[in-house]
């Protein structure tokens, strides 16, 4: 599969606070990639590398296999982007805030800027001054514009900020279909992890300014499987007895027994085991995990928000 | 170039840049009008040409009201892109970032034009309505309407530079209202002339003696062509300075 980004080392400092710290990112063709992270991780900080809007202090960042620091304005032709907060030209509509962009772009044809506002949804609001718009509609403006020179790759930082569930929904929606459609390769940052969960096939977790996970999503999926757990009345003695029985097995803080197992027959095996010596068992109970606790456990326990 | 041109031709819709290259001019004639109407009898006693010393009299006004005007429009061409952090989007779509800066001078310079123009047929009307006798001298007035703008290059590409340096825009205008105050009196002493902000009052077609503390004989300029190399010099100058700000400009 071609890397369609691949950054080594990348590195960004600001007086000696380092808010990037040598991350390794690779995101393939047709990829949906969710770039995710706590407020202040450096998310935002790395896309405006990645777009060549600021300078890293270290490392080299390929896109579509060219350098960027030679070949920006190359490169840029095929990127579509949102950068934060949308910019936007308050005094124009939202109309002609995409016909100065077209301008600049050389993008032919009115039709093109019809078919991005039928496709953010905002026909119907085309005439109105953009500083009247909501967060939202200035959101979808944004994408609109991202979408508007018919990017290979579309880098979104945060694009869902400010909308409704409908609209969450709906630039889901929108995004899901971009790979499939037109071959757009996505990258997509978040701070929630429920918002690319159900469109990204591989996600980056950065905190801290470290990316300390990037894999396909079932990856991450495997680590949110079902646990079993079991309070007894000796726990240490519980732990010895079921690992000779050769299975994996951890203390918990609670003192409590913590299996990585959930076939009914096994569990059935360990508990006979358990109270042939004796053991009070209290508590046999499972312990789904979603990702999103998959998600904090991973930023906390490389020091992340307390 | 073209197309950076068309595209910030349609983010003027609805500011206050345009209406204002229409307004200072008209204000510049209405006070010029004013000025001439009282003075009339009186400047007609001591000299035969009312247009001369019409140019000579509006010359005043247009050296001050110019780099304010100048100052003003480059600030409000760069808030802009400053209000909502365009620069960002502009600096990630695949043109050069110098092209931004050049077509804002472009449109600066095609603003003047304009303001230019409406002084030119203002000059004519106000003469026609007071009824100057002699020919209308159109290549004197053109040059009046004209000059002060070219002597203005420096500060053009200098507010410029200024203002998109620099976010907030409170720092490039009192810097350019400064300028515009000190004119004045830089424009008094000889050495200080050199200074490019006495440029646009230097850039007079005609000017008048001064003879033992009263106004003698109008008179061609003759340091018109030393003045127009200066500040087209001055004016590159700062033009290469505000390339390359832009090119070095990040966008936090």
């Amino acid at each position: 599969m071609t890397k369609i980004i691949e950054a080594t080392q990348l590195t960004k400092e600001y007086k000696k606070t380092t808010v990037v710290n040598q991350i390794n990112l690779s995101v393939g063709q047709g990829d949906i990639y969710g770039f995710l992270g706590p407020n202040g991780a450096g998310k935002t900080t790395t896309i405006r590398m990645l777009l060549g809007l600021i300078k890293p202090t270290k490392g080299d960042i390929k896109i579509f296999g060219k350098e960027l620091a030679s070949h920006r304005i190359d490169i840029l032709k095929g990127i579509g982007s949102l950068v934060e907060y949308p910019s936007y030209y308050g005094n124009l509509t939202g109309f002609e805030n995409l016909e100065a962009i077209r301008r600049l772009l050389r993008v032919e044809g009115n039709n093109r800027i019809k078919e991005i506002l039928h496709t953010v949804g905002l026909l119907n609001a085309k005439d109105k001054l953009v500083k009247t718009y909501s967060l939202g509609m200035k959101q979808r403006l944004g994408i609109g514009i991202a979408l508007l020179g018919s990017p290979k790759l579309l880098i979104l930082d945060e694009p869902t900020n400010g909308l409704d569930p409908a609209g969450i929904q709906e630039i889901r929606e929108l995004i899901k279909g971009l790979p499939s459609q037109f071959g757009i390769t996505v990258m997509i940052s978040s701070h929630l992890l429920s918002e690319v969960d159900q469109m990204a096939n591989k996600v980056g977790i950065i905190n801290r300014g470290n990316l300390i996970f990037q894999d396909h999503i079932e990856e991450l999926r495997k680590k949110s499987s079902t646990k079993i757990n079991i309070r007894v009345n000796n726990p240490r003695l519980a732990e010895s007895i079921i690992k000779k029985e050769g299975l994996d097995v951890a203390l918990t803080a609670k003192e409590e027994l913590f299996i990585n197992e959930c076939e009914d027959g096994k569990i059935a095996y360990i508990v006979e085991q358990l109270m042939r010596q004796q053991l009070s068992i209290y508590r046999v109970y499972e312990e789904k995990r979603s990702l999103e606790d998959i998600f904090l456990e991973l930023t906390s326990e490389a020091g992340g928000v307390s | 170039m073209n197309n950076v041109i068309a595209s910030d031709k349609i983010k003027l819709k609805r500011t206050f840049i345009k209406p204002l290259s229409y307004l200072y001019p008209a204000l510049i004639l209405v006070i010029a009008f004013l000025v001439l109407s009282i003075q009339k009898d009186n400047l007609a006693v001591q000299y035969n040409n009312m247009w001369e010393s019409m140019v000579v009299i509006t010359h005043f006004i247009i050296i001050f009201m110019v780099p304010m005007a100048i100052t003003i429009l480059t600030s409000n061409l760069s808030n802009i892109e400053h209000q909502n952090n365009s620069w960002k989007l502009l600096f990630s779509l695949p043109i050069a970032k110098s092209t931004f800066y050049f077509s804002k001078v472009f449109n600066i310079i095609r603003l003047c034009l304009i303001s230019g123009m409406i002084l030119f047929v203002g000059f004519i009307v106000i003469g026609k309505t007071l009824s100057f006798t002699g020919e209308i001298p159109y290549m004197l007035l053109l040059k009046e309407a004209l000059y002060p703008y070219l002597g203005a290059l420096p500060i053009i590409t200098f507010q410029l530079w200024l203002s998109i340096r620099f976010k907030n825009q409170a720092f490039p205008i009192a810097i350019g209202i400064f300028g515009a105050v000190c004119m004045f009196f830089l424009q008094m002493n000889k050495s200080t002339t050199l200074l490019f902000w006495a440029y646009p009052a230097m850039m007079t077609p005609i000017k008048q003696e001064i003879e033992n503390n009263s106004l003698a004989e109008i008179v061609p300029n003759d340091d018109l062509g030393f003045f127009m190399l200066l500040s087209i010099v001055f004016g590159l100058i700062f033009m290469i300075i505000g390339v390359m700000s832009i090119h070095k400009q990040q966008a936090e």
